[in-house]
């Protein structure tokens, strides 16, 4: 909570009376209540998930459930406060590398973007540039910084990519683009 | 014609290393500036070589105790638009009359940087008319080559800036240099009003 506080822009406060939070952070290691009940007492509020450890199946389950963040308490203060951004903003969020894993599990199950997009042909350079920093798993912001654009930018040029490709998430176009690289690979 | 929203660019002029004095300067204020007025993008005094690598150590140490903790925590984007990492106290007058003109300077400008050590004295009329004053009279007790290097640098930089105003238009757009540059780089800036609009900082 201490270190929630000292970071710009953000009013952090304990679970309870006041105003209804836009976001949740959950210590998975402290105990009750439990992710259902939290999902269920705060609809529509975004709950992040933080834990000393995240193996990428059990972030998906989370995610499965509703849950829109997960962050390992390794990745320290400022993914914790990125988390909050971003998913403040209604997207969902984890680490790079956690978020690579668990897409990489998302990809073996079946899915509703199995096909190529008639859109992919059609992308531009920058736009590929853009769908490959997504399926490396890196948010908004890390997109923004790598480019040196604006996160705004970089949500605007996400939605238009998403519309290009027929798909409605990040997680569709990320998923997308690892099965366009891996069939690729195996041509 | 180009349709392209003009970007609204403020400069806010900072202490750094005044010359070869580091002095305390009250970074906790510019953290909250930043933080508050959560510009879009903020241009900062770095090489993007230093920057990418994560190698700050030739930054000023406003981008070491500010600019980069503010950045890494919240969605303002730093870009980095130093042409090359040297800054004005790297700039030396030959010896003899010279470089003891320029040292009385530098004690005038530490006498005024003691007194303007927040963030708001240093982009106050009173110590900007001050600074680009002695700054000036110190270029001038250069090496015709290093005042041309200077120059070089501070358009080089302007490009960079520019660079950025272009690659993504109509954003909001802080730009923190060393107050020895402010004098140099907003003249430039002022020439590209088809692209930008200088503001205050205050009302970016």
């Amino acid at each position: 909570m201490a270190l929630l506080r000292e970071l710009p822009g953000l009013d952090a406060r304990e679970l309870g009376g006041g105003p209804p939070p836009d976001v949740v952070l959950w210590d998975a290691d402290a105990g009750p209540p439990q992710v259902g009940e939290l999902l269920e007492n705060y609809p529509g509020v975004g709950l992040i998930v933080i834990a000393a450890r995240l193996p990428p199946l059990e972030a998906l389950e989370y995610l499965q459930r509703g849950v829109k963040g997960c962050v390992p308490k390794s990745e320290g203060a400022q993914a914790l406060s990125l988390a909050v951004r971003e998913v403040a903003r209604g997207e969902t969020f984890l680490p790079a590398n956690l978020a690579v894993q668990v897409l990489r599990l998302m990809g073996d199950a079946p899915s509703t973007t199995e096909g190529a997009s008639p859109g992919f042909k059609g992308l531009t350079d920058r736009e590929r540039q853009l769908l490959s920093l997504l399926s490396q798993g890196l948010s908004n912001k890390a997109i923004a910084a790598r480019l040196y654009l604006s996160v705004r930018t970089v949500e605007g040029r996400l939605l238009s990519l998403y519309r290009k490709l027929g798909v409605h998430s990040r997680t569709e176009a990320a998923l997308l683009a690892l099965r366009m690289e891996a069939s690729r690979q195996n041509q | 014609m180009d349709q392209r929203p003009r970007s609204r660019v403020a400069l806010l002029a900072t202490l750094s290393e005044l010359h070869v004095q580091p002095v305390a300067y009250d970074l906790a204020c510019l953290r909250r500036i930043l933080a508050d007025l959560a510009p879009d993008l903020v241009c900062a005094e770095v090489t993007r070589e230093d920057w990418e690598r994560g190698d700050l150590s030739r930054a000023g140490v406003e981008l070491r105790g500010a600019l980069a903790p503010v950045v890494a925590s919240t969605d303002i984007v730093l870009v980095p638009v130093a042409p090359s990492p040297e800054r004005f106290k790297d700039f030396n007058p030959p010896p003899g009359w010279r470089a003891r003109l320029a040292r009385f300077f530098d004690r005038l400008l530490l006498w005024g940087q003691r007194l303007a050590n927040r963030p708001e004295a240093v982009n106050g009329l009173l110590f900007e008319t001050f600074c680009h004053t002695l700054c000036s009279l110190t270029e001038l007790s250069w090496s015709a080559e290093e005042r041309a290097l200077w120059e070089a640098q501070n358009e080089g930089m302007v490009q960079n800036i520019l660079e950025a105003v272009r690659r993504d238009p109509g954003r909001r757009v802080l730009v923190v240099v060393q107050c020895q540059r402010v004098g140099k780089v907003e003249p430039l800036l002022r020439r590209h009003a088809d692209l930008l609009e200088i503001v205050d900082h205050r009302e970016l």
